[in-house]
């Protein structure tokens, strides 16, 4: 599959030596795409501007070079002033890479030339990579790369990224430029204002635009998904229809999963006792490890496995900025950025991934608040518990209840979202909402297989492999805890009793604080936690079925009312461990990383005290 | 003779010539980073579901400005 094996084939690698290479260019031209299509690593690529915020490397061959490619983040020039823009800038004045690829969208090419002269002005070994060659072609534009390639004195390649073989121009061209070794930039310095004028100049006499004009579909499709009438409902509509699929889909292969995992873990434990492993030993691996491990597996894997191919479907069709483009005034009434309505949605993912996504927006003051608040939308290990509770207390089994439902909770977050932001900027953070210009790419048909293999391999399987992780010493702590005992109570009731006047002010009780707690590291833990702790025996129940959840947790005196306090908690309290990290690492400030646990924490619980107010005035 | 108009006033569907962008530094070199700049032409393709910001079509690309930003930039109607 990777690269290397199809191009390395010609001479012994010993013959060949080594060679950096960059990738730079404007934001979403696809950069990713080759990047990955070269070295074969996964990185995540996505229709939209900003996606590269940080630095990517991999390694692939041509046949005269081992190379090591960087991924720069996209830059629209080099006089830049995001701190991400300068990364790129900084990184090709240096001269550290032996090759700069230009990658340029050849649809817009005009746009990107700009880029193309300023990269030649300062650095020798330029290859300037024109992407989207079919996209283009489908547009009716026709490129005349040789006389662009005459014009501007350096290589000019043509390449359809999403199509490997198209890949051999730009590896030729890197062997040329590796041979022939650095050189002097061949270009005079030049002024923005000639750079400009000689762009627009190029544009003209290599581009052929055939009539009739590109862009009428998506046009059409565009005044539909961003028109008045139509604009919000789909955008609601499209979530539902997401969480639907996702709760529907995700039935069968979770009972499925719990099933086989259990008895796994039954004919394990009947094989520990044949072999002789000590009762308490065996007790803490397969009551304590195991069965936490096999829920965590059974109650995660299948959502996400569903619900990231299908967000990263939307995000592929280039779907989102549309959303960003929607949300805008919203936001810019909060004195925030539409573009927090991108990193909202990557939260509905991952919060961590959502927090580093806040890299995108460019005023510092707006990156804030955007990472502030991100942890108020649920994420994916969240939406487990949710769906879990809607099912059993409210929606007695029907997906599509359950789906409008959770549809409804997760609205109840964007508002807190945009609610807080507003707060956030009238207080702590106060200024004006910022210029800004988004871009909507045009739309791309998905890459389906491509998009199934990514999303299940790597954001599934990483996601999960943290839960897990976490899991397990997690699972063993709490068969500790819940075997410990002190006074003839076992540590976790103990814990759970002294947290019981908390939980109960908050319309839950104490087992359900503490199951919150230990469940800071990944929240994909906290419902087999808090059965744990319910069921006191220090070992979970054999099985993940709904029922059994709801039979357990009404035994231990839930109610409807315990259930909607426990999803609001649930939508609303401290980020994960991760996410928490992941805030100190983006704003290297403990004040803002504590505002980021105090803030949701703050909201949940005056959700949860009004949401008892409320119930105990209108249901007596 | 035509006299130039602010951006935002023009509806959509309608294509017009950028005279001039006024503007903070930051802002304006963005937008001449895009493509926004003297002699090129830009066309008003549709709106938001809240009115603003709008999407126009510069340089192959659709871009969306916020009204604020695009009354600093005068065009002539075509």
């Amino acid at each position: 599959m990777s690269f290397h094996n199809t191009v390395a084939g010609k001479s012994g690698p010993a013959a060949r030596s080594e060679l950096t290479a960059a990738l730079c260019g404007n934001p979403n031209v696809g950069k990713s795409t080759l990047f990955n299509a070269l070295t074969g690593l996964r990185q995540h690529t996505g229709n939209w501007p900003g996606k590269t915020v940080a630095m990517a490397e991999g390694r692939f061959s041509t046949a005269g070079f081992r190379c090591t490619l960087v991924d720069l983040p996209g830059t629209y020039s080099l006089a830049s002033r995001s701190p991400e823009e300068e990364v790129t800038r900084e990184y090709i004045c240096s001269r550290t890479a032996d090759v700069i690829v230009v990658v340029c969208d050849a649809t817009c090419l005009e746009r990107n030339l700009t880029l193309v002269l300023q990269v030649l002005n300062v650095t020798p070994g330029v290859i300037v990579c024109l992407n989207l060659m079919d996209e283009a072609s489908r547009k009716g534009i026709h490129i005349d790369s040789r006389a662009l390639s005459e014009a501007l004195d350096a290589d000019v390649v043509c390449v359809t990224a999403r199509n490997k073989r198209s890949l051999r121009p730009l590896l030729d061209a890197i062997d040329r430029i590796g041979d022939a070794g650095s050189e002097r930039p061949r270009h005079a310095v030049r002024s923005p204002e000639e750079i400009e004028q000689t762009a627009r100049a190029l544009a003209a006499s290599c581009i052929r635009q055939e009539e009739p004009e590109p862009f009428r579909t998506d046009l059409a499709v565009d005044r539909v998904l961003t028109g008045r009438r139509w604009g919000y409902p789909l955008m609601l509509l499209g979530l539902c229809a997401v969480l639907w699929l996702t709760i529907k889909g995700a039935n069968a292969p979770s009972a499925l999963l719990s099933k086989a995992l259990f008895s796994l873990g039954d004919a394990l434990y009947a094989l520990f006792c044949r072999i002789g492993v000590s009762q308490l030993l065996r007790d803490a691996l397969i009551f304590g490890v195991w069965r936490v491990l096999a829920w965590v597996i059974s109650v995660m894997l299948p959502p996400m496995a569903i619900f990231f191919p299908l967000f990263t479907l939307l995000e592929d069709l280039g779907y989102l900025p549309r959303v960003a483009f929607n949300l805008d005034k919203p936001f810019r009434q909060c004195r925030a950025c539409g573009k927090q309505a991108l990193t909202m949605s990557m939260g509905l993912g991952c919060n961590s991934v959502g927090v580093t996504g806040c890299r995108i927006i460019d005023s510092p003051r707006e990156r804030l608040l955007a990472i502030l608040t991100n942890s108020l939308v649920p994420c994916n290990g969240r939406f487990p518990i949710l769906i879990s509770l809607l099912t059993v207390f409210f929606s007695s089994g029907s997906s599509l209840l359950t789906a409008l439902l959770l549809t409804a909770l997760l609205l109840v977050g964007i508002l807190t979202t945009f609610a807080m932001t507003k707060l956030l900027s009238s207080t702590v953070l106060k200024g004006e909402p910022s210029s800004f210009t988004l871009e909507l790419p045009p739309y791309r048909r998905p890459q389906i297989g491509q998009v199934i293999v990514r999303s299940v391999l790597d954001r599934t399987l990483f996601v999960l492999g943290r839960a897990a992780a976490v899991a397990a010493p997690a699972g063993l702590l709490l068969w500790m805890l819940s075997n410990i005992c002190v006074g003839g109570e076992s540590l976790l009731s103990g814990c759970a009793a002294y947290l019981d006047p908390a939980g109960r002010l908050l319309g839950m009780d104490g087992a359900i604080l503490l199951a919150f707690l230990l469940g800071w590291p990944a929240n994909e833990t906290v419902i087999p936690i808090l059965l744990m702790i319910y069921l006191s025996a220090g070992r979970l129940t054999d099985g993940t079925s709904d029922a059994m959840i709801g039979a357990i947790l009404r035994a231990n005196g839930w109610t409807w009312t315990t259930a909607g306090s426990v999803l609001l908690f649930t939508l609303m309290h401290w980020p994960c461990s991760t996410t928490v990290l992941t805030v100190y690492r983006e704003t290297r400030s403990l004040k803002w990383t504590l505002l980021s646990i105090l803030l949701p924490t703050g909201c949940g619980a005056a959700a949860c005290l009004l949401f008892r107010a409320a119930v105990s005035i209108f249901c007596r | 003779m035509i006299a130039p108009v602010c951006l935002d006033t023009l509806p959509p569907g309608k294509k017009a010539v950028i005279v001039s962008v006024h503007g903070e530094a930051a802002m304006t070199q963005r937008l001449r980073e895009i493509g926004f700049t003297p002699t090129a032409e830009v066309e008003c393709l549709f709106r938001s579901a809240m009115g603003d910001p709008t999407a126009y079509r510069i340089c192959g690309t659709v871009i969306a400005l916020r009204r604020e930003d695009s009354r600093k930039i005068l065009v002539f109607p075509c």
